[in-house]
């Protein structure tokens, strides 16, 4: 094969994981909780179903779903213990996690290989990443038009008149981390795969910070904006280091800032285009693209993201 | 007399977490800001000392008085391009996070490069190294010289923070902008102001972290993540409270890793954390009035 | 003293390759453009791709492995050291020692048939990742820095790093012969499977010199801070402390030692070499013992002069172990192809590769191949940094 199409092919794939581990941030996100938690689901989610494929008969797909299912239970568990927190205690608990996630990856010798790290057993092609992403995306795309995506609306907007309004929110909440839960797995698996060899540093904060990025990037309002998001963010940059070898990182952050800035809402931003939309068919002058900097109205679903203030 | 040693190098390990809390806590409980940057200026503080050291003769001191003001520069170089344009758009949480992961990556980056991923150190016969006995126990120089100037600064900090008008001003802007303008106060300087401060004591924190050992542009990130662990524990909003959660967290990581298992030294550490966390999410001295942010 | 264990092979090539490296840096000067091998117009050009990190974390090492890399390239077809005017090109790549970016790298590479070759790797993790594209694409893969155990696994993985397992017994078995002492404890960074796998071999050596052993104290890639470990390491009360940890791990717990005024012998690994290293602690670092397989102050033979002399003349600097590691992976490629003969496709590299067993006049002097693996223990020298400017000297034991 081509070595070009090669390359694309290597980073559409790594884009794919990373979209799935985007997406997995997302569900959380929906529902107005910023968590770094979506790399321990990672860890659970590689290491538990390459240690399923090698000890069970349970074949490929079964090894994955056995460990997105321990994963989503994982992460149920996780929401309720951490329902009480507030937008940045939540956050730094969720940090926390992670960091206590490696020192169980490095220990647990017999499960996950240590420190040695462990070679990855089996190998997801490309049309079953395909798949698996279209299935995560179906799902999400099911979820946001049902009484779940109602109430996760709701409840990132304003928990409180969610709560007013006879949303349940504390469920809520707690569906949004054991789903996050399975599908981190999920992308945890796909990521591992991708690498062939993964080691306790494999799940730790730089991809979390990486993951969070390609959310926003790409958009937090919608499901959409975290495939785009993981595109950008995890794709691109196999290409761009082909020809740019000195800081690189450099761009990486100055994207970020600048996505931040002037594309509050990212890449994928309904709300924005809905404006759009609404002043142009109030006739007025075709704003340009960068205007959300203008705009004076906060966007209020970023901020309910922050703080109960 | 092993307890007692490895008691003095926790507290004195926990003063430099101290340092750093306190000024990750100034950014918070001003801000409402949740700055991943913050160990970047740690970095920036100990590698400016380094850069002065090595291409000059400046003393020791006056190398670290011009660490500490870069970092604090640096520092109000983050606020200013990161977090002023969320600021006055009233983006929260999110957002600022962002902005700060961006800028983390970025000034790494740039001290990445200017090293060349080398590690480096204050050169011999500049900084303080050495062991000096105090009664029956002998501890280093350096040890000394971060209880010293976490004593010195962290009650400074308090001081001003708390017992002046600037600090008053400092903590009405954390409190609510508008009203703090109403009452004649500059906003905009008060910020300016705070960042420099968070970033001048993190930078403080960051060379003192450096002396007696090798570092490179990393040094900050292991930082970064010890020093959240003590604003979690000690709470954010109270300087006196990041303080004593630093302490908390060099004392409980240097006696879990001699005398427990130094392999699970971080469950040990953040799973305290979690659980205070959980018990009192607004840290073991957490104030009332923080439940607000 | 058994420090120059390697003796000097004086011979016809010593000219010949004098030649060839004037030549070469003429060539080099000239051309500017033959950074990365330079094919020639005549004859057979072989393509080897290169996967380096030139960026990245570990970019200061990362640089002197490619430099190295084009050391050899150029030298073995200025010298014409595979025969007929066969050429190697060397194709490089940024990798950044990441392991999903290099991994992509690798696939690229090993999906270009024109690649015959592929060169790459300093962490395992890295080397983990390459490894299974180049089996699952019979491309022959060469390793030059990851030193985990069983890494190597012909017919299609080698690798030419030299091991630090080896020489760590070495070491320890001669400073505990040389200075006598009795007993000896070990701050080891438990997080790391190659650092474990290197202790031991620390603590095999001093069970065989009948040191007596009083214990580990654990560290982690996360210490930030030693003193701690360094005390409860004093408190053994041993004559001698062993330190094995990554770079600036074994540095710290090195400079926390010397601050807390242990006055026994410390010794450690070859993780304490590279540029910059000594100056960021040379009171604690100097006459500290390690291993090194490569010293370009003391090179082994002629071919060790000649590649320390180009490198010294392009790039201003001498060469470090990293570079020799470098060098020494492209050169037993080139030898690979040369054994390959007109076969100069994967298969034939890979059987050339997987039938050798020794090379003879490397830069470590004459070396073996196990399982894949090079072996080049006779050429581990006994070194420490010397104050106040941080040259490596053969190590002796203070009086």
């Amino acid at each position: 094969m081509n070595p070009t199409l090669v390359l694309l092919q290597s980073a559409t794939m790594f884009a794919m994981a990373g979209a799935v581990l985007a997406l997995s941030t997302y569900v959380k996100l929906w529902t107005g909780l910023l968590s770094f938690a979506t790399v321990t689901f990672g860890a659970i989610g590689a290491f538990g179903s390459i240690w399923l494929y090698n000890e069970t008969s349970l074949g490929l797909f079964g090894s994955i779903i056995g460990a997105a299912v321990a994963s989503g239970l994982f992460g149920l568990l996780v929401g309720r213990v951490f329902l009480k927190l507030s937008s940045h205690w939540l956050a730094l608990a969720t940090v926390a996690l992670v960091l206590i996630t490696r020192v169980f990856v490095v220990n647990l010798v017999d499960y996950t290989g240590g420190s040695a790290g462990e070679v990855v057993a089996y190998t997801i092609t490309m049309p079953q990443m395909a798949i698996m992403l279209a299935l995560v995306c179906g799902l999400l795309y099911l979820l946001k038009r049902s009484q779940f995506g109602v109430a996760a609306d709701t409840t990132r907007e304003d928990p409180a008149v969610a709560a007013a309004l006879g949303v349940p929110v504390a469920r809520v909440k707690i569906i949004a981390f054991g789903l996050s839960g399975a599908i981190g797995a999920v992308g945890g698996a796909m990521q591992a795969s991708q690498l062939s060899y993964i080691d306790p540093d494999t799940f730790y904060i730089n991809l979390s910070v990486t993951i969070i990025a390609s959310v926003v990037l790409g958009g937090a309002y919608h499901w959409f904006g975290s495939v785009i998001g993981a595109a950008v963010f995890t794709g691109m940059p196999v290409y761009i280091s082909q020809y740019i070898t000195e800081g690189q990182s450099i761009i990486n952050g100055a994207l970020l800032l600048v996505i931040i800035l002037f594309l509050p809402g990212g890449l994928i931003d309904p709300l924005r285009w809905r404006r759009l939309r609404e002043r142009r068919l109030r006739k007025r002058q075709p704003p340009d693209a960068v205007d959300g900097t203008r705009d004076p109205a906060p966007d209020p679903a970023l901020d309910q993201a922050g703080a109960t203030r | 007399m092993l307890l007692l040693e490895q008691l003095i190098n926790g507290i004195c390990t926990g003063a430099i977490y101290a340092l750093f809390a306190v000024g990750f806590g100034i950014v918070f409980s001003t801000m409402q800001i949740l700055n991943l940057a913050q160990g970047v200026y740690a970095t920036y503080g100990a590698m400016i000392t380094y850069f002065v050291l090595d291409e000059s003769g400046l003393p020791f001191w006056l190398a670290a008085i011009l660490g500490v003001i870069g970092a604090g520069l640096v520092a109000v170089l983050v606020d200013q391009v990161a977090f002023e344009p969320l600021r006055r758009r009233g983006v929260q949480l999110l957002g600022a996070v962002i902005a700060s992961i961006g800028m983390w990556i970025a000034l790494r980056e740039v001290l990445s490069i200017a090293t060349e991923a080398t590690p480096v150190g204050f050169p011999p016969g500049t900084a303080p190294r050495g062991q000096i006995s105090i009664g029956p126990i002998d501890v280093l120089q350096t040890q000394v010289l971060a209880v010293v100037c976490a004593v010195v600064v962290i009650s400074a900090v308090y001081f001003l923070l708390h017992r002046t008008n600037v600090g008053s001003a400092i903590r009405a802007v954390g409190f609510d902008k508008r009203s703090a303008q109403i009452t004649g106060i500059s906003p905009q300087a008060m910020i300016i102001g705070a960042a420099m401060l968070s970033g001048a004591v993190t930078g403080l924190a960051g060379i003192l972290m450096a002396g007696g050992q090798s570092f490179n542009f990393n040094l900050g990130d292991a930082l970064l993540l010890q020093g959240f662990a003590a604003v979690v524990i000690g709470g954010m909003g109270d300087v006196r409270g990041s303080a004593i959660g630093g302490l908390f967290i060099g004392v409980v990581q240097t006696l879990s890793a001699s005398y427990i298992s130094a392999s699970y030294q971080d469950a040990i550490t953040f799973g305290l954390v979690l659980v205070v966390l959980l018990w009192r999410p607004t840290g073991l001295l957490g104030s009332a009035d923080f439940q607000r942010a | 003293m058994r420090i120059d264990s390697t003796p000097v092979r004086p011979g016809p090539r010593r000219n010949r390759r004098l030649v060839a490296v004037a030549l070469t840096v003429l060539a080099m000067t000239a051309s500017g453009c033959a950074k990365d091998g330079g094919a020639g117009a005549d004859g057979d050009t072989v393509r080897i791709g290169m996967i380096v990190a030139e960026t990245g974390p570990i970019a200061g090492a990362g640089k002197t492995f490619a430099n190295g890399a084009r050391i050899a390239a150029a030298q073995v077809n200025a010298d014409d050291l595979m025969d007929n005017g066969k050429k190697i090109e060397l194709v490089a790549k940024e990798g950044s020692e990441d392991p999903a970016k290099s991994a992509s790298v690798a696939a690229q590479l090993a999906a270009d048939k024109s690649i015959v070759g592929i060169t790459c790797c300093i962490l395992s993790t890295v080397a983990g990742a390459a490894k299974p594209i180049a089996e699952k694409q019979k491309v022959p893969l060469m390793l030059w820095g990851a030193t985990d155990v069983d890494l190597a696994d012909p017919p299609y993985v080698f690798r030419t790093v030299t091991m630090p397992q080896p020489a760590n017994e070495k070491v320890s078995q001669t400073v505990a012969e040389q200075t006598g002492i009795k007993s000896v404890a070990y701050g080891v960074m438990t997080d790391n499977s190659g650092i474990v796998s290197q202790a031991e071999a620390f603590v095999s050596g001093m069970n065989d010199a009948g040191v007596q052993d009083l214990g580990t104290v654990e560290t982690l890639s996360t210490t930030t801070n030693f003193t701690s470990a360094a005390t409860d390491l004093i408190q053994k009360d041993s004559d001698a402390i062993v330190v094995a940890g990554t770079q600036s791990n074994a540095v710290g717990l090195i400079a926390a030692l010397h601050d807390k005024g242990y006055d026994g012998q410390v010794i450690t690994g070859e993780t304490i070499s590279g540029s910059g290293v000594f100056k960021s602690q040379p009171d604690a670092l100097a006459s500290v013992p390690f291993p090194v397989y490569f010293l370009s102050d003391q090179p082994a033979n002629d071919a060790a002069k000649a590649f320390v002399e180009a490198y010294t003349k392009e790039y201003g600097e001498a060469p470090d172990g990293y570079a020799a590691q470098g060098y020494n992976a492209i050169y037993t490629l080139a030898m690979g192809l040369k054994a390959a003969g007109d076969d100069t496709t994967r298969a034939g590299l890979s059987k050339a590769l997987d039938g050798m067993t020794e090379l003879k006049d490397t830069i470590y002097g004459d070396v073996t191949f196990d399982g894949g693996q090079l072996n080049a223990t006779s050429a581990v020298q006994i070194v420490n940094y010397t104050a106040p400017d941080g040259d490596i000297a053969a190590w002796k034991p203070a009086n």
